[in-house]
């Protein structure tokens, strides 16, 4: 999909102006980092996919303010953090057992050093993520099946009557694959089975 | 205006931009280079690069992405951005009350919906359902084996054959749990005087058996193979003559004083393997291309009775057979004189796969796939059509025949029927 938007300064400026296509392009720029990097903090998905949202809505309510397409980042990432923290303190408290909260930015509140890693981290996923959603023929049919169809995963665990962490496992064995022959764009003529997820039915 | 966050903001797209580059390797040196500063910066650098080579985490978090739901998001949005025109604040607040709820039912639809889709645009191509052309399952091959004596007498060898099962001279043959044992009286002096007496272990198709050779030897017999060996290891050699395939752990002997070893011996139609001590993998199948000896530990030398090659681990031996020969259910080794072909760094996992119980395809056609699937599983493969592409898999033996045809299924390349022994290969 090309653009209409030559950078970052137009894109803004068709956000300002309430085009959709603006709207959408800065949506999914930002939504699937959010909700990786405020579900390191929940630890809970669907709740953090419910504070990106509102997150975002915020952000619409305001749209004037951002005079630059990083402030509007950064605004999403400061209120979707505090949000987070907020949620996983609540949880903590209502908690009968206790439980570790993954990952807490080890620095204040801000563009820090960690917060500028961790967004990154989450960046650099979400771009993965979108390579392995662009392959095309059957390999990426078969790893878009094995790896973002979430209930397939628990279909193919329920199946065969293993649990969902041998799964997983499987997969990410099944990365492995990825990195050294798929991102080769398509050097391999094989196809790929993923029949590792048989291996521990024993 | 240049602020602070807009010259971290280029540095973070370009080390995006190495990083992303190092996992597809497509870095170039100078690209490398940069990238080694980086991880030189710090340890937090190198913690996030770490983390996003690691298969497991990757995998965890890519699943976490795929659970998302952009798309209702989105919506919720959009509504959000008209409400927000019209009557303000106070219709988002209403509308979040309810996203759950709406969202609840789009995404069960949702998830049936997806699986349906993908699994309908399998169908379209072929007429029956799995269901349809699945017939019946097939059972996975057992240890199970046959056991013929000197005399001619035979044994089968399965769970009702326990313990001692006979006795040769000195030796008591034992069997348990797929595996026969021959136990030799570690008293007796009378070894090396009393005449050989011949045993065979033959497996038939979907069968799998163990045998542990008086000298102490191991052998692991493959489906349709068999060997013929001597109840007790006498003279200056230890001679077994096998067909199908075996896997061997030969354990060293030496000679009475001590002074000599004695060499293990296994012929195959044509081909001869010369051992001290050490593993290996024979493949004498008569309908493959080539016999193969494939070493993992020690050293052997391979013969053809004019040529020979010794072995380093990790080599392969291969000797060609003659093609004709090879069609017409059998065939020695090429006739001419041809060399032995060695191939260095042979695939051990794919050779030793049926041994540790899985059948491995590497970028295999699918006919040698269900060469192996016939001797395993004692089915009758036809083809009705030809299949160009080439697998790789990795699956357990123990598993009846259709959850292998199953994945081969998934690859939407293949398709099978199942009726009685018989496995049709189809479009």
């Amino acid at each position: 999909m090309i653009s209409p938007y030559i950078d970052d300064t137009s894109l803004l400026a068709g956000f300002h102006q309430r085009e959709t296509l603006a709207e959408k392009q800065v949506f999914q720029k930002y939504f699937k980092p959010l909700c990786l990097y405020s579900e390191n903090i929940t630890g809970q998905l669907d709740a953090s996919e419910d504070i990106v949202a509102e997150s975002f809505e915020r952000a619409w309510s305001r749209r004037q303010d951002f005079h630059t397409l990083e402030n509007l980042k950064a605004f999403l990432y400061r209120i979707v953090r505090n949000a987070s923290l907020n949620y996983a303190e609540s949880q903590r408290r209502h908690r009968t057992h206790h439980e570790q909260l993954r990952y807490l930015s080890k620095d204040e509140p801000g563009l820090g050093e960690a917060l500028e890693h961790e967004i990154l981290r989450v960046e650099l996923l979400q771009e993965i993520y979108q390579e392995i959603e662009n392959l095309p023929d059957r390999c990426g049919q078969i790893f878009k099946l094995l790896f973002i169809h979430n209930q397939t995963t628990d279909q193919i665990a329920a199946q065969l009557s293993i649990n969902v962490q041998t799964v997983r496992t499987q997969k990410a064995r099944a990365i492995q694959l990825i990195k050294i022959e798929l991102l080769r764009k398509n050097r391999i003529q094989a196809v790929f089975l993923l029949g590792l997820l048989l291996e521990y039915t024993r | 205006m240049k602020g602070k966050s807009d010259c971290l903001s280029n540095n973070m797209e370009s080390i995006k931009s190495l990083i992303l580059k190092h996992l597809r390797a497509e870095i170039t040196a100078e690209e490398q280079t940069a990238l080694d500063v980086w991880l030189a910066i710090s340890e937090a650098n190198r913690e996030l690069f770490a983390g996003i080579n690691d298969p497991d985490r990757v995998a965890l978090s890519l699943e976490k992405l795929g659970r998302l739901h952009e798309d209702q998001v989105w919506e919720r949005l959009q509504a959000y951005g008209a409400g927000e025109r019209g009557a303000g604040e106070k219709r988002g607040h209403f509308l979040r009350r309810y996203w759950w709820a709406a969202a609840a039912v789009i995404l069960a639809l949702l998830g049936i919906g997806s699986y349906w889709v993908f699994n309908n645009v399998a169908q379209k191509q072929i007429a029956l359902t799995q269901e349809q052309r699945f017939k019946n399952d097939v059972a996975p091959g057992k240890n199970s084996a046959l056991l013929t004596l000197a005399g001619g007498q035979k044994i089968v060898l399965d769970s009702n054959a326990r313990g001692a099962i006979s006795q040769q001279g000195n030796t008591t043959i034992l069997n348990t749990n797929g595996q026969l044992v021959y136990k030799v009286a570690t008293s007796s002096k009378q070894q090396a005087t009393s005449p050989a007496t011949y045993n065979t272990l033959t497996t038939g198709r979907g069968n799998q058996y163990q045998l542990v050779l008086p000298d102490g030897s191991k052998v692991w017999l493959n489906a349709a193979s068999s060997i013929i060996y001597p109840s007790a290891f006498a003279g200056t050699e230890r001679k077994v003559v096998i067909t199908g395939e075996a896997y061997f752990e030969i354990a060293p002997l030496t000679s009475e004083g001590g002074h000599e070893k004695i060499p293990f011996i296994v012929k195959a139609n044509g081909m001869e393997v010369k051992v001290l001590g050490t593993h290996f993998n024979v493949n004498t199948y008569d309908d493959e291309e080539a016999l193969t000896t494939t070493l993992l530990e020690g050293s052997v030398k391979v013969s053809n009775g004019a040529d020979n090659r010794v072995l380093r681990p990790g080599q392969q031996a291969v000797l060609s057979r003659d093609q004709g020969a090879a069609k017409n259910g059998g065939g020695a080794i090429k006739g001419n004189l041809a060399s032995i072909r060695v191939v260095n760094d042979a695939n051990i996992d794919e050779v030793m796969a049926w041994k540790n119980g899985v059948f491995k395809f590497n970028d295999a056609t699918i006919e040698s796939i269900m060469r192996q699937v016939a001797r395993w599983y004692d089915v009758e493969v036809v083809y009705d059509t030809k299949v160009s592409q080439h697998f790789i898999a990795d699956v357990p033996r123990d598993v009846p025949a259709s959850e292998l045809l199953k994945l081969l299924e998934l690859t939407d390349q293949v398709h099978f029927k199942i009726e009685g022994k018989k496995i049709t290969v189809i479009r």
